[in-house]
């Protein structure tokens, strides 16, 4: 695994801070399309692993709006599932930053690294 | 990861059922005078032990709540069968069961964050 | 209307405490007037009761759900009124009988505390569906 692919899975995740609420409608670049680079990722590699994280971040991102939006219209009457759903979302968002945070301190250590 | 945390979505079923008792709790004892009325209830704990037991997370999802009516109660005069001490000792029951669970989904919740607040 | 619905439970609460506190007036109306032996529309007093009737709302997926109780109507009795010998009560008839209501006290009474007891019981499960969403508010806190 490459540095090119390390390069590429940060680019999936894109370049936001990781303080603050997740943008609506899920994460930009969420789609599933990993490395810019083109590249197919290994199976079981570490990108892979980025992607998945991206794409349940995701995921759990638009099932928390779509809980908020079931209880404004009146279709749930859970306040809990909401507040669950809410929770999961925030937690993955933050495991998916400290993931990229880490990413990052590494991808420099190594650039320094090198001559 | 706490993708498809099989743990949280045992709590949250458990909530939804307690939701759905209270709303039918709250029914009987609403109409406790009322003529005819006959007592509903709502019963998931066996459904929800079998889907725990097998382990399958679909099974989790069809845990149904609907309301059904009690059956071999002692029906008064005026056609009424809903008890007055039985109805409120089901509430109290209701309340602490759901109490209980919200309160694990929120331990759970913290422990997440402690974790990840540690893992910087 | 739909986010109203998100809080049901206390509609169907809420309901009850309505036509409980109904009841309590009608109650209190046959106490008051025991013995009132003339009214603006002749006749002594006639006994208030109050029928209930359980609310039902269609779901969306057409069932019927009980959303609770309403007062249906408050009849006034039909039945005979007590007839005491007293010919020299202003309200005497020819025969020297008064016609006082048909109503009981101490029966009135008993209605009374079981209608305040529902009440009561109505405002617990109030609190206790309040003290459920607080519980599950606190969830992501």
């Amino acid at each position: 695994m490459g540095i090119a692919r390390i390069g590429g899975g940060l680019q999936a995740i894109g370049t936001r801070p990781a303080a603050g609420l997740p943008p609506a409608g899920g994460l930009p670049g969420a789609t599933g399309s990993p490395a810019a680079g083109g590249a197919a990722p290994k199976p079981g590699g570490f990108v892979e692993l980025l992607d998945k994280m991206v794409d349940e971040v995701n995921d759990k991102q638009l099932a928390a709006e779509q809980a908020v939006r079931d209880l404004a219209s009146g279709r749930t009457e859970s306040v809990h599932d909401v507040m669950i759903a809410e929770a999961e979302a925030e937690i993955s968002f933050r495991l998916l930053s400290q993931t990229r945070n880490k990413l990052v301190d590494a991808y420099k250590e190594i650039m320094r690294m090198q001559i | 990861m706490i993708s498809g945390d099989r743990q949280m979505r045992i709590i949250g079923t458990v909530l939804d059922g307690c939701m759905q008792r209270h709303k039918v709790i709250a029914s009987n004892l609403a109409n406790i005078e009322t003529p005819g009325y006959k007592r509903l209830e709502v019963r998931f704990e066996e459904q929800l032990a079998a889907a725990v037991e097998n382990g399958d997370d679909r099974e989790l999802d069809e845990v149904e709540f609907a309301p059904r009516p009690s059956e071999g109660l002692p029906v008064r005069p005026d056609g009424n069968n809903v008890d007055f001490g039985t109805e409120l000792g089901e509430m109290s029951k209701n309340t602490l069961l759901y109490s209980t669970f919200a309160q694990l989904a929120a331990s759970r919740i913290r422990q997440y964050r402690e974790a990840m607040g540690e893992s910087s | 209307m739909s986010l109203n619905r998100i809080f049901g439970s206390f509609d169907v609460s809420g309901s009850a405490l309505s036509a409980e506190q109904a009841r309590m007036k009608a109650i209190a109306d046959n106490i008051a007037n025991a013995s009132t032996t003339r009214t603006p529309e002749g006749g002594p007093y006639r006994r208030q009761r109050v029928v209930f009737e359980t609310v039902l709302r269609e779901c969306a997926d057409g069932t019927k759900q009980t959303a609770g109780v309403r007062v249906a109507a408050v009849r006034k009795s039909d039945a005979p009124p007590l007839r005491v010998f007293d010919p020299d009560h202003p309200d005497a008839d020819a025969t020297g009988f008064v016609a006082y209501p048909d109503v009981s006290v101490p029966s009135e009474m008993i209605d009374m505390i079981a209608a305040a007891r529902a009440y009561e019981a109505n405002l617990e499960a109030i609190k206790n569906f309040k003290g459920m969403v607080n519980k599950a508010l606190a969830i992501a806190r």
